[in-house]
Parts: C-alpha cells; structure tokens; sequence
C-alpha cells in the first residue's frame, strides 16, 4: 500500500526507497514532494519533474502544471539520464527537498527549495519567488538530464524563451518576468522547451534557479555557490519554527511534518491557511470531483487553529485567527463558506479546457462553486475559534466582539434552516446533524466567552437557542431505526463527521448512543482503519470516491476520548502508515490499492492527524500508560 | 525680458505645475505597470543607483523621481520662454521628444552606466543585479516604448497648459 519504507538518516526526518513509475505519464500523488515558501507551493515527482507551480502566488496561474496534464501542462525536469534507484528526505524538518539518484554510472543528489529571505524589504534585491534546483554528484560520473517547459496560464501559452547573457533564459513580457539560470548547458528544441545534458564528476555541482517578477524589473540572482546562503537561510527559518512545536508524544515525526505542511500552506502575505496547494486532483481516478482547494475555508478553521495554538506555535494561531476576522469583514455577520488567500470572496468555478486532467479526470475546475452554498457550521468553527484563542491567552478587541456577536446572532435565527453542510453536497440542501453540532458549538463557546469575560454579551439568550438545539439534535439526529446518529435529521444515511460530537462536547465519547453510532459508522463506512465519509450515493455522483483522510483520523480522536488507548493507537500506527514516504497526506485514500485521490498535500488532513495524536497523547497520559 | 529673469518670477509656478505634471505621469506609469503592459519603474531605476535594498530604492527612487520632474519643469519652462509659447501642442510636443529620448538613448545605455543593471552580455555574477531594459525597453515588455513616450506627452502637456494658465499666457500668442 505504501510508496516507500520510512527510514531515519542522521537528523534528516525521513527518507524511502523507490523506482519511480508513471501511469499514462502521470506520477501517482504519492509520489509527489512539496517545496515552497509560504507564498507559493511547488510539486516535485520522485523523478525529479516539478510538475505543479503557481506564481506569484499560490491562487495564481500555473506555470507548470504536467500534473493535470502531462503534454501541455508544462514541466521542469531535472533528472537522470538512465534508470535510476531513487531515495529521497526532507532535510532536518524543513521543506528542502533532497532526492537522491543512484544510477549504473554513478549517483547524484538533486536539492529543491523555495529560498525564504532572511532579511525582509531592507535585504538586497531578490527575485519576489524562486526555485532553486542544486545538483551534486556524489559517486561515479552520473548523467542528469533537464527538460525545462513553462506554459503559462495553466498551459493556455507556449511561450517564447529569449537567451539572456551566457547560460540564462527568460520569458517574459509586460507582466511576468520569468528567468531560467542553468550551469548545464540548454537548447531551445522547440518553441518554449529547453533541454540538456550533462555528465559530472564526483563532487561536482550545478545549479538551476528560476527567478520569478510580476509587474516590477526582473531582477537577475546571484549565480555559482550564493545558493548555499538561501539554503542556509532557509533552513534557518524551518529550523526556528521546529523549534517552536511543543510536542513529545507518540507519532512525532507524523505530527511535526504535519505541522512543518500546515505553515507551508500558511500564506504569509495574509496569514490566511489554503486548503491544499492544488486544483482538481480527482477524488476519483476518471471522475468529475474535482476541485479548486487553493482557499481557505472557514470549516477548516478551528481545526487549524487547535494545531496551530496547541502545539505552541502562537505567532501563526494568532495570525491565522486575525486574519479569519479580518476577511469575513466583508460578508460580516453573513459567512462564506471559502476566502481567497486576501480574504476576497469572488470566487466563481469556471472550467479550464486548456488541461487534460489529472489521468484524464476532467473538468479541470477553477475557482469554487461552494462559495455561494450556505454551510451552516462555518458559524460554529469561527466562534469555536475564538474561545480556543481566548482560551490562549488571546484578548479579543471590541470589533472582533461585536462581529462574534453577530456571528452568534446568525446562528441563532438560522439553526433551523436546512444547508448543504460539511461536504458540500450540491443536491438539495439538508437538516445536516453536523451542522446542528456545529451550531450548537458556536453558542456553546459564546457562552464560555461570556463566562470567561472575553465577550461583552448577556449569554441568557445564547444558554436557551444552545440547549434547543442539542434538544433537537438528540431527538432528530439519532435515527432509532439505524441505531446511530446519521447524516441528516430524518435521514437514514451516515455521516462520519458525526464522531467529532464528542470532541465538540455535545455528548459523551461513552454516551451509549455515540459507542452505536462509531459501531454502524465503523461497519458501513469503515476500511480497515480508514473511514468514507458518508454512505455511497449521498452526494449524487456515479464514481466511487475513496476514503476520506480526516474521517479515519476523527475516529481515532473519538476511540482516544472513549478511553479505548489500545485501539485508538492501533489505529492512528495504520493511518500514518499510509502516508508517503515524505510523511504526507493527501484528501483521500483509496482503500484498495493506497493510491492517495483529491488535492495535495490536504491541510484537513495533516489537521486530522495532529488532533488525533493529541487526543492520544492526552488519553495516554490519562491511562498513565504506554500502549 | 530675459528668460532666466522670467523664470525668477515664475519658480513657484514652475514648482507646482512641475509637481503636478510628475505625480500625473507617475499615476499612469504605475497603472500601466499594474495591468500588465510594461514592468518597467523609472523611480526604482534611480533609486536602484544608490542602495541595493529594494525598500530604500523605492523610497530614495520617488525621491529623485520627484527631483527630476521639478528639474524638467525648469527645462522645459526655459524653451517655452525661448520659444514664447506653450499651449496645448508645443507641451506634448516638448513631452513626446523628451519621451523618444528616453526610450532610445536613455534606457538602452542605461546597463553601461547603473551599477546594478545587468546586460544582455553578462555571465553569472556573485551579486543579485537587475533586468536590462533592453533596445527601447522593450525587455520591460512590448507596451514600454508607447506608454513611456505617453507618460511624458502628458507630462509636456500639464506643464505646458498650467504654465501658460498661470503665468497669463504669452503676450504675442
């Protein structure tokens, strides 16, 4: 089921072994690593192909995107000239990606990193994003082969590469300025495609940078050895923020690159959380679910946030919380389901014909047509935010209050409205248990911040619609015939988000009615260890999605608050034995083969296990035992 | 009268107008910059001359930026009071000269003299250095040329209209 083995190499965190294989010409999701630097993510294949690159920005267009297609998609290969055995690892729990290459002729090291600048706006003219690809023989005298294709605007443009003084090129037009520094000779072989070949000598190093302007002079980097002070720099920066996670229970190595992809996906220009780096990798291989997650959506909030401030890292919890105040200002006391990255909200789905797909799984979709659904339990992971940051330490201003106040408000006049819940589902909208639960959260926690004197409210009001609704959840959430709580009042279908109930605290982990509803959710949604996250057909699609990450994590969180350690562990070992080699997680899994389905690297995910370990940590020590 | 006796009388007006005219270009090549016709930024060129650090280069740019609008307003005030004229066309006319002379001369000689330009010769260097601008700017992208030559037309044509409207004209006009 696994990409690779887990290995530990000196302080690098992980490395694996594996030939690489394509299907179709596609890389397996699994075998993707993920470089960036806050801004911008990059996908590099276990081949040594950059297959996934938006610039500037993360939200932005493509500049390669072999990914969704591998012929116009675009590429930036730096790889082996003959068949190779590949291992690769993060170095020392930061995002510098070291693949290593071991061929007949000898063997090389490629080392991937977005550099991030030590020195802010005073710092010397750098390029506003960069990649840096360094080659270093280590043995033999190993061939690398390069095949550099940018297309533009998610390969719409074929563009024009222009040569730029000795081993430079550049495409660029009133824009974008983007240039390719390469110490291996290149050769334009057709319009916009460069290619080489080179064959070095043990110790030998060539780099290939590419250097990235928008609306601004392009800005010509440093060549020869400058690359090790990013390097140096950027290590720097990982290094202080590992520094920063307090954490030393089980599973650290999983819950540190967990955390180490969250920041990844923290967009620094706003302190917003994208959802994952990517768009429309298929929930199913063929199918049409496939989506737009370069947003931040607001379902995901206080699970970010409980990361975030629970493992220490109180600079981007508070960060991520200002900006989950400052963006919905706009829709304020209405919630959006997603914001972009500067918190804007016009983000309407269009198809982008110019892809393939991801295996032939079209449309390519951009943008989000969730956007304009109502999702009722956005209100509850705000206000659960907020009291999870109070409960920090955090002091909420007057304006954050009066927005929470009529956050809470919302709530309270719209709990009964049906909405399209947590999934999404674009069919008829639904009395979603979760939602209710979430609903129910929201108040909840305004109560505790009045309570606490961190809200300015009377909280009587809060305490009757509160007690309502759990009022109605009990009676019309739990389906007497199902023997559980299901999906939606009236409902006979089963949701898996209903096993976060406990954790929200609307119920008892060993309330007898919620140790039936894991039981039935565990039998009929189950897969060994993983989860779906609802009965098949609910959402109206033909094509069978795998099982969904979060869910498998949500049950190991519940078993943990039941006080069942031994399973809880067990089954928390089997799901971070499906991560890849590079301990990442993508949406979904599917439970057949192991193939990872949906975007990648999946903050949800990386969420749901660091709740889970959390949640074990603390049921460990409540046993006062090891499992 | 003598001219520079003239623009004596007349520094303040020339400081105002000059003051307007460069804030006007400035706004359009900002725009032009953010919608995508052209990257190039005079202001960071200059300022570029004296700090590598790109905040100070923006600061110190607008600066001199600023300066050199005021300095070719007094230009500028000089051949319409050589010429006795202003008006509505000999201002764009001064301004689209002043423009093709920054496109064609300027701009290409510029990576000869700018201590962080780089040229189209250049091999990898231990310092981060600039994008050329390339013949007429053009490596700044293909509207360049047109909307630099727009920006001081218009340039020429605030100056020259608000001087002549507030110096009271030219008496033989």
């Amino acid at each position: 089921m696994r990409a690779g083995g887990h290995e530990t190499q000196g302080d690098d965190a992980v490395t694996t072994s594996s030939r690489p294989r394509r299907v179709d010409g596609y890389a397996p999701i699994a075998d993707y690593g993920v470089i960036g630097d806050t801004r911008t993510v990059a996908l590099v294949a276990r081949d040594g192909s950059l297959d996934w690159l938006c610039l500037p920005n993360v939200d932005d267009a493509s500049v390669f995107a072999a990914l969704l297609d591998r012929v116009r998609g675009g590429r930036f290969l730096v790889g082996p000239t003959a068949a190779a055995y590949i291992t690769r690892r993060y170095v020392a729990d930061s995002t510098i990606l070291a693949t290593r290459f071991a061929t007949e002729d000898g063997v090389f090291e490629v080392t991937d990193f977005m550099p991030i600048d030590a020195g802010g706006a005073d710092a010397p003219f750098a390029p506003a994003r960069r990649v840096i690809r360094a080659v270093e023989a280590l043995e033999g005298a190993p061939g690398v082969v390069v095949d550099y294709a940018p297309r533009p605007e998610y390969g719409a443009v074929v563009p024009k590469l222009r040569r730029l003084g000795g081993r430079a090129w550049v495409m660029a037009d009133g824009r974008d300025f983007l240039l390719l520094q390469s110490d291996i000779d290149l050769t334009q072989t057709s319009r916009g495609t460069l290619c080489g070949e080179a064959r070095l000598q043990a110790g030998e190093r060539r780099v290939l940078s590419l250097s990235h302007t928008r609306n601004g002079i392009g800005i010509v980097p440093a060549g020869g050895e400058s690359y090790l002070r990013e390097r140096d720099d950027t290590l720097r920066f990982w290094q202080k923020y590992r520094a920063t996670i307090h954490y030393d229970g089980p599973f650290a190595a999983a819950v540190v690159r967990s955390m180490v992809t969250l920041r990844l996906l923290t967009f620094s220009l706003s302190g917003a959380v994208v959802a994952a780096p990517t768009c429309s990798l298929p929930e199913a291989v063929g199918g049409t679910r496939n989506w737009d997650y370069r947003y931040c959506w607001l379902r995901d909030a206080a699970f970010v946030l409980h990361s975030f401030l629970t493992m220490g890292l109180e600079e981007e919890g508070a960060g991520f919380f200002r900006w989950l105040t400052h963006a919905t200002q706009l829709t304020a006391p209405r919630l959006q389901t997603l914001y972009t990255v500067f918190g804007r909200t016009d983000v309407r789905e269009r198809e982008i014909r110019s892809l393939e797909g991801y295996r032939r799984s079209s449309p390519v979709n951009l943008g989000n047509g969730a956007e304009s659904q109502l999702q009722l339990d956005a209100y509850g992971a705000i206000l659960t935010s907020a009291l999870i940051y109070a409960d920090h330490g955090e002091r909420l201003g007057r304006s954050e209050q009066g927005r929470l106040r009529g956050f809470a408000d919302v709530v309270r006049s719209q709990w009964t409205l049906p909405d399209n819940g947590l999934w999404e589902m674009r069919g008829g909208r639904k009395h979603n248990t979760y939602s209710k639960v979430m609903c129910w959260a929201a108040l909840d926690a305004v109560v505790k911040l009045c309570e606490r004197g961190a809200l300015s409210a009377d909280p009587a009001p809060y305490v009757s619609e509160r007690d309502a609704i759990r009022t109605a959840v009990m009676s019309q959430g739990w389906n007497a015939k199902r023997g559980a709580f299901t999906g939606a009042f009236g409902h006979d279908f089963l949701d898996a988000s209903v096993l976060l109930m406990p954790r929200l605290g609307i119920i008892a982990a060993d309330d007898p009615r919620m140790v039936a509803t894991f039981t039935v959710i565990d039998e009929e949604l189950g897969h060994g260890a993983q989860l779906r996250r609802y009965s098949k057909g609910v959402d109206g699609f033909q094509s069978t999605e795998g099982t969904f990450t979060a869910c498998g994590f949500w049950a190991v969180d519940y078993l943990a608050r039941r006080g069942d350690v031994e399973a809880a562990y067990r089954r928390m070992e089997a799901l971070v034995s499906l991560t890849n080699d590079l301990l990442l997680l993508s949406e979904e899994i599917d439970p057949e083969t192991g193939d990872f389905l949906g975007n990648f690297p999946q903050g949800f995910s990386h969420t749901g296990l660091v709740g889970a370990a959390l949640a074990l940590n603390q049921a460990v020590a409540g046993a006062g035992r090891a499992p | 009268m003598n001219v520079l006796a003239t623009l004596g009388d007349h520094w303040f007006v020339v400081l105002v107008w000059g003051l307007v005219a460069s804030a006007a270009m400035a706004t359009l090549l900002e725009g032009v910059q953010l919608l995508g016709f052209s990257r190039m930024s005079l202001p960071f060129l200059f300022g570029a001359f004296l700090s590598q650090s790109r905040r100070k280069a923006i600061i110190i740019g607008y600066g001199l930026y600023l300066a050199g609008g005021w300095a070719f307003a007094f230009v500028y005030a000089i051949l319409f009071e050589s010429a006795h004229f202003a008006g509505w066309w000999f201002g764009p006319l001064v301004g689209m000269a002043h423009g093709l002379f920054l496109i064609a001369v300027f701009l290409p000689l510029l990576p000869f003299v700018h201590p962080r330009l780089a040229t189209d010769y250049d091999g990898p260097d231990a310092i981060s250095r600039l994008e050329p601008p390339g013949r007429f700017g053009l490596n700044y992208g293909r509207a360049t040329p047109a909307t630099t030559v727009l920006a001081q037309t218009l340039y020429g044509l605030i100056f020259g209209l608000g001087y002549q409207a507030a110096t009271g004209g030219f008496a033989h006009v």
